[in-house]
């Protein structure tokens, strides 16, 4: 008989009757990293309010026996009742009680709450009906953290969507060249947007480029060097 | 949407990294790039296999991954010299 004391088990339960996004280490294993982690992150679709949000929750949570809430960061326990403010203020809180503790976000780290809808439609769905970030997206959560566990994950994730650019950019038409150079760029990026048929893609490479070198980045600055590249 | 560029202060690390392992290189004898490949052999293959063959299928599966390695680190940790 399937154990009800799982994260598994919640985040099946939650993803039946709202669109559930995996983030953390949970979105970077499944994007392919190989490591561990200790917590579960989800983001539960915001809705229109926090109060909402915690009404369409409840039933489900609670109908987990053991399922506990605690405060991020201090981990003392709560009431169901004060969810709604604490979600207010914090935008997520921790479910304890499970075989892992899972983090329910209502309001993750960089991601706006109006870009649950984007997010969702470009993730990428999985057989239990929730969906991971896309490759961009789960790198933006973990921009300016500023957490050194989180630098394992970068290193993967900017490899991984440098690697889908390099193929793709060459080939995009201007108009989805420039909304993927919107979303992302490496120097190496920038450097191959400079011999994209298109001048206008050309010179956005350039612009990245020479911003790139000027914030400091040495890649960047030794591209702009060796091909003798200025902003006038 | 946020634009995602890589962090300056990392970027001068990796960098700094690079230039050292080359600098390193050279002061060993060694070419520049993978030895075998700059000595006309052919380099190892990359042989790491997938957790799951096709990738992650669902929230279980990456769990499972993460429990696999917690088993694996457990397994072939060295352990603690004992405090003398």
């Amino acid at each position: 008989m399937e154990d009800p004391h799982t994260s598994d088990f919640l985040v099946r339960l939650l993803a039946k009757e709202m669109r559930v996004v995996t983030l953390g280490g949970i979105a970077v294993i499944s994007h392919g990293l190989s490591r561990n982690t200790y917590d579960a992150d989800i983001w539960v679709d915001p809705l229109h309010s926090a109060d909402e949000w915690c009404t369409r929750l409840f039933p489900l949570l609670t109908s987990m026996k053991r399922a506990q809430p605690v405060m991020i960061g201090t981990w003392d326990s709560l009431s169901w009742e004060a969810l709604p403010s604490v979600i207010e203020e914090y935008g997520v809180f921790r479910v304890n009680g499970l075989e892992r503790p899972v983090d329910i976000f209502r309001k993750p780290n960089e991601l706006p709450i109006e870009e649950f809808d984007r997010v969702w439609t470009m993730g990428i769905s999985l057989e239990d009906g929730t969906r991971i970030p896309d490759v961009i997206d789960l790198l933006v959560t973990k921009q300016d953290t500023g957490r050194t566990k989180d630098t394992q994950d970068i290193a993967f994730l900017e490899a991984k969507a440098e690697e889908q650019y390099l193929a793709e950019l060459p080939g995009a038409s201007a108009e989805k060249a420039a909304a993927m150079l919107s979303r992302f760029f490496t120097p190496k990026v920038a450097e191959t947007a400079l011999a994209h048929p298109e001048e206008t893609i050309r010179q956005l490479g350039q612009r990245y480029l020479l911003e790139l070198a000027a914030d400091g980045d040495p890649f960047a600055a030794e591209i702009v060097k060796d091909r003798h590249l200025s902003g006038t | 949407m946020k634009q995602y560029r890589p962090n300056p202060e990392r970027q001068k690390r990796l960098y700094s990294m690079m230039k050292s392992r080359a600098l390193l290189r050279r002061w060993q004898g060694k070419p520049p790039g993978n030895s075998a490949a700059a000595a006309g052999r052919k380099q190892i293959p990359d042989n790491s296999e997938p957790w799951i063959p096709g990738g992650v299928r669902s929230f279980a599966d990456a769990i499972w991954i993460s429990d696999q390695i917690d088993k694996d680190i457990a397994r072939w940790k060295i352990p603690t010299p004992p405090i003398s």
